[in-house]
């Protein structure tokens, strides 16, 4: 292996940013040059230790299963912008992602130009390493002109293009985007029917996942493999029995599942619900939802603990019998019933509103997949999945992201709110206690209003789209930290940055 | 709406008129407006909100006027319904006299003198062609029934804690009960729109007003706290249209920013916090400035808290915008009627930390039995941090300013 692919697959490693951020915190948590030398050192320990495992070639096999096309983004884009302090090396640091940039647009524009005579248009072609590298320097250029809500939309915006119409506007070659035009004629969307989509991210060996609910029902395939209760149910239909009797198959069809697990924790453990927040295209279609109901004035609804309390259940037990029926798979008969029931693939999304309105977004409405019959589990297939559209509708009009409240995905997510990377915390001296982090919560959170003895406010239910920071009117009272560096902090309005005369 | 009030035992409306109480009260904002002149550097257009404060009724009526009372109604209200806001509370210590024809000798003076100033036929009150009264306090609750025979009046009920949790959703009913009974007073429609300019009017002026308290924090001198006051308390106390207040404020702020970098000051630094100071009632304030100690921030509910903290909307519709108003005006507030006295605390510690206080002041209006109850554990927490803090409780005679002034020198030496 040469030492540039060693390079690139140390920067691919999901672990990378995961030390490093590990490094930041530690350091940050003592300070002092020494912590930080020390820091540092981890990460080159680090780096060093995965490049000599790269050296044996089964390791290496199960470390590629690790990687993924948008670390270097995150490693190298990304951390920098968050953490590099703001003097005149952060200046310099910014000619980074102009560079990366213009690389991606140069990558696609060349594509576009080598297209052979005579193809049609084929949208852009471009790998996938590059459009992250492209995306995350955009977002990284942006980020320092927006204010936080106009960056989170922003951020939004163009990760719901990239996942929503990704599977066919950014595919990774003319060949893949033609195989996946083959696809598309030929495929027939139905409940049994697995094969109707085939995200960019896959390849022989690993599947791409992000937190939160990243669907790759949507046109061609969307662009990543999809989200943690996707993995968790291809977790469950693995038949570990043959696994153990070394069935080289399912030995295969495990250890991808395995790795993709490994990465989505490291994911989790450094974004936690943030990936809600800023990322999760179910979310950004019902903020279009409440987009509209803003425009007309409408009011919300304010949860009330008991509303709070049937969602969260509601929503665990969803995921329960989906995950439930997810295992009974692999007991299905020759003719794919168990108990005399017919069940699809992977219940859970043929129930979630994920698998309806994701390719009706990116299709229109002829993406809607056909209603499954009665006979799939009595019509819990057909009636089941309308009523939770419903209820995906009916949340999104008239509750901000009360939805969210019910998301079996984003509860996992929330599991690392507290404890992982990210953190919420206030400062009670300064907090006036009026609520305004209340008035702008989506998740309609009380208790960082409440609390007045805490510094960490995270809370199980928080997306971390930091409108709480934006509008809290009292400078340095709210902040959101990664790794315990602050990354948005909240200000007096009349305050357009900290001002360093406001010392005697 | 129904009147909050049953007509049944209505009374007319007292009046008492006495020349020499009158020539009093006039007094005591002149000796007020000689005694701030002293001040070294002031901005030139002092007398611009000297004049706002002492003579509000001089200025143009240019639409109806709502009399408020206490720091828990939001102005926006009034604004929105076609009104301007004049908070009455009132500080003469001439008005308290007249004021115990009707209240008991033991009911707190700025009850006694705003209730006085009702029975002038010439004063701001009566002026007035409706009243809102928070019941934050007993003496306020029952005087909105009184004030009832004089003027339309409504009394906004205040939630027993400010758990916002628990009481948004009652107190923002309140409010558009509120706007109701302003806008068929009126003749307006409660809608969204005229609430969300009115807002965006008075945060300008939260803006304006943190800006003034950033200047003071860094350099006291560059605007005496009488002054601060007499500033904030000209946009509250008088029916002047907002938009002058701001452009002569931003005057003033301007004029201050630039005088900073000259006057370096070594005096001590007080944060003062504690009851409501209402011009002309700035007795407290002369000792403390004349003494040699620069107030550099406050917590009172007629000085900075009084329109520092902006509201906060996101959505467009009314019920929002009256659930932000909420939370800016009873949710953000620091007054002692609510259970927990936490809030006040943490923003004294925060103040004597970010603006680098030496000591606290607690002004105890007496007869308030509020703050007196709260002043035990403000001291135990302030000596438990070992910050010097003096507790002076006065009410608005001139006669204990001598020993007020001796424990205020007191107090200064030892910082």
């Amino acid at each position: 292996m040469t030492a540039l692919a060693t390079a690139g697959r140390t920067l691919s490693s999901v672990f990378l940013p995961l030390a490093i951020l590990l490094a930041l915190a530690a350091a940050r948590r003592r300070p002092g040059r020494l912590r930080t030398a020390g820091a540092a050192g981890a990460v080159l320990l680090f780096v060093a230790a995965y490049a000599e495992a790269l050296r044996a070639p089964e390791l290496s096999r199960w470390l590629y299963r690790l990687e993924s096309p948008f670390v270097p983004a995150i490693a190298l884009v990304v951390l920098p912008a968050l953490f590099l302090p703001r003097t005149g090396a952060w200046r310099a640091f910014l000619l980074v992602p102009a560079a990366f940039l213009l690389l991606a647009l140069g990558a696609i524009v060349r594509n576009l130009a080598a297209l052979p005579a005579g193809t049609r248009f084929a949208w852009f072609l471009v790998h996938p390493q590059l459009l992250a590298l492209g995306l995350a320097s955009f977002l990284a250029l942006a980020g320092r002109l927006l204010d936080v809500n106009r960056f989170r939309t922003l951020v939004r915006i163009s990760t719901f293009l990239v996942l929503m119409y990704g599977g066919f506007a950014f595919r990774q070659s003319l060949a893949d985007y033609q195989a996946m035009k083959g696809r598309r004629m030929t495929a027939t969307a139905d409940i049994a029917n697995l094969s109707e989509t085939s995200p960019v991210l896959r390849d022989a060996d690993r599947l791409a996942y992000l937190p939160a609910a990243p669907c790759r029902f949507s046109a061609d395939g969307g662009y990543v493999q999809g989200c943690v209760m996707e993995l968790l149910q291809r977790g469950l239909q693995i038949n570990w029995r043959r696994v153990a009797a070394g069935d080289p198959g399912e030995a295969a069809v495990a250890a991808i599942a395995l790795a993709a697990a490994a990465s989505i924790l490291a994911l989790a453990f450094a974004g936690a619900r943030w990936w809600c927040g800023w990322t999760c295209p179910l979310s950004a279609l019902g903020d279009g939802i409440d987009w509209a109901r803003r425009r007309l004035g409408l009011p919300h609804v304010k949860t009330t603990p008991t509303i709070r309390a049937s969602y969260l259940f509601s929503g665990l037990s969803f995921g329960a019998v989906g995950l439930l029926l997810a295992s009974a798979v692999p007991h299905l008969d020759a003719q794919g019933r168990v108990l005399g029931c017919r069940i699809p693939l992977y219940p859970f999304c043929k129930l979630c509103p994920g698998q309806q309105l994701c390719p009706v977004a990116a299709r229109g409405l002829a993406g809607y997949p056909p209603l499954p019959g009665t006979d799939w589990l009595f019509g819990l297939f057909r009636f089941g999945a309308l009523a939770l559209l419903a209820l995906f509708v009916i949340s999104f009009a008239t509750g901000r992201k009360l939805w969210c409240r019910f998301c079996p995905m984003g509860m996992v997510g929330g599991l690392f709110n507290r404890g992982g990377l990210l953190a919420l915390r206030k400062q009670p001296l300064k907090c006036n206690g009026c609520g305004a982090c209340n008035e702008v919560c989506p998740m309609d959170i009380h208790s960082v209003a409440r609390d007045m003895e805490h510094e960490d406010v995270s809370c199980f239910d928080c997306v971390y789209c930091l409108k709480c920071v934006a509008a809290c009117p009292r400078t340095d009272c709210l902040r959101a930290e990664l790794a315990g560096h602050p990354v948005a902090v909240s200000r007096t309005p009349h305050l357009a940055a900290p001002t360093e005369e406001s010392r005697p | 709406m129904t009147s909050q009030f049953d007509s049944v035992y209505r009374l007319p409306p007292a009046a008492s008129d006495n020349p020499g109480n009158r020539r009093k009260q006039q007094f005591l904002q002149e000796e007020q407006i000689r005694r701030q002149a002293q001040v070294a550097a002031r901005p030139s257009n002092m007398a611009f909100f000297e004049h706002a404060l002492s003579a509000p009724t001089a200025l143009p009526r240019r639409r109806p006027r709502v009399g408020l009372f206490c720091n828990l109604v939001p102005p926006e209200l009034v604004m929105a319904a076609g009104a301007d806001p004049v908070r009455l509370d009132c500080g003469n210590a001439a008005a308290a006299v007249h004021g115990e024809e009707i209240l008991a000798g033991d009911v707190c003076p700025l009850s006694k003198a705003s209730l006085g100033m009702f029975l002038r036929s010439d004063s701001m009150a009566a002026a007035c062609d409706a009243i809102v009264v928070a019941a934050s306090c007993d003496a306020k609750k029952k005087m909105g029934e009184l004030l009832a025979d004089f003027k339309p009046t409504y009394v906004m009920a205040v939630p027993p804690e400010q758990d916002h949790e628990r009481h948004a959703a009652e107190v923002t009913r309140d409010l558009d009960r509120l706007g109701r009974f302003l806008a068929a007073r009126f003749g307006t429609r409660p809608d969204g729109g005229a609430l969300r300019r009115a807002i965006e009017l008075t945060n300008a002026r939260s803006r304006l007003v943190a800006r003034l308290q950033d200047i003071r924090i860094v350099h006291p001198r560059a605007l005496g706290i009488r002054d601060f006051f007499t500033i904030v308390q000209a946009s509250l106390f008088s029916p002047l249209p907002l938009e002058d207040w701001l452009a002569q404020a931003g005057a003033a702020a301007d004029e201050a920013a630039r005088a900073a970098d000259e006057r370096r000051s070594l005096r001590p630094r007080l944060v003062l916090t504690g009851a409501p100071m209402a011009w002309p009632n700035f007795k407290v304030l002369n000792v403390l400035e004349e003494c040699g100690a620069d107030v550099v921030a406050d917590t009172l509910c007629t000085g900075a808290q009084a329109c520092l903290d902006p509201v906060v909307c996101d959505e467009r519709g009314r019920t929002a915008l009256l659930r932000a108003l909420a939370g800016r005006s009873v949710f953000g507030a620091l007054c002692p009627c609510f259970i927990s006295q936490t809030r006040r605390l943490h923003r004294v510690l925060d103040l004597c930390a970010t603006a680098h206080a030496r000591g606290v002041v607690h002004y105890l209006l007496r007869l308030c039995q509020l703050f007196d109850v709260e002043n035990y554990r403000l001291e135990k927490v302030l000596k438990e941090r070992r910050i010097p803090c003096l507790a002076l409780r006065t009410d608005y005679s001139q006669e204990d300013t001598e020993q007020l002034r001796v424990r205020i020198e007191a107090f200064l030496e030892t910082l």
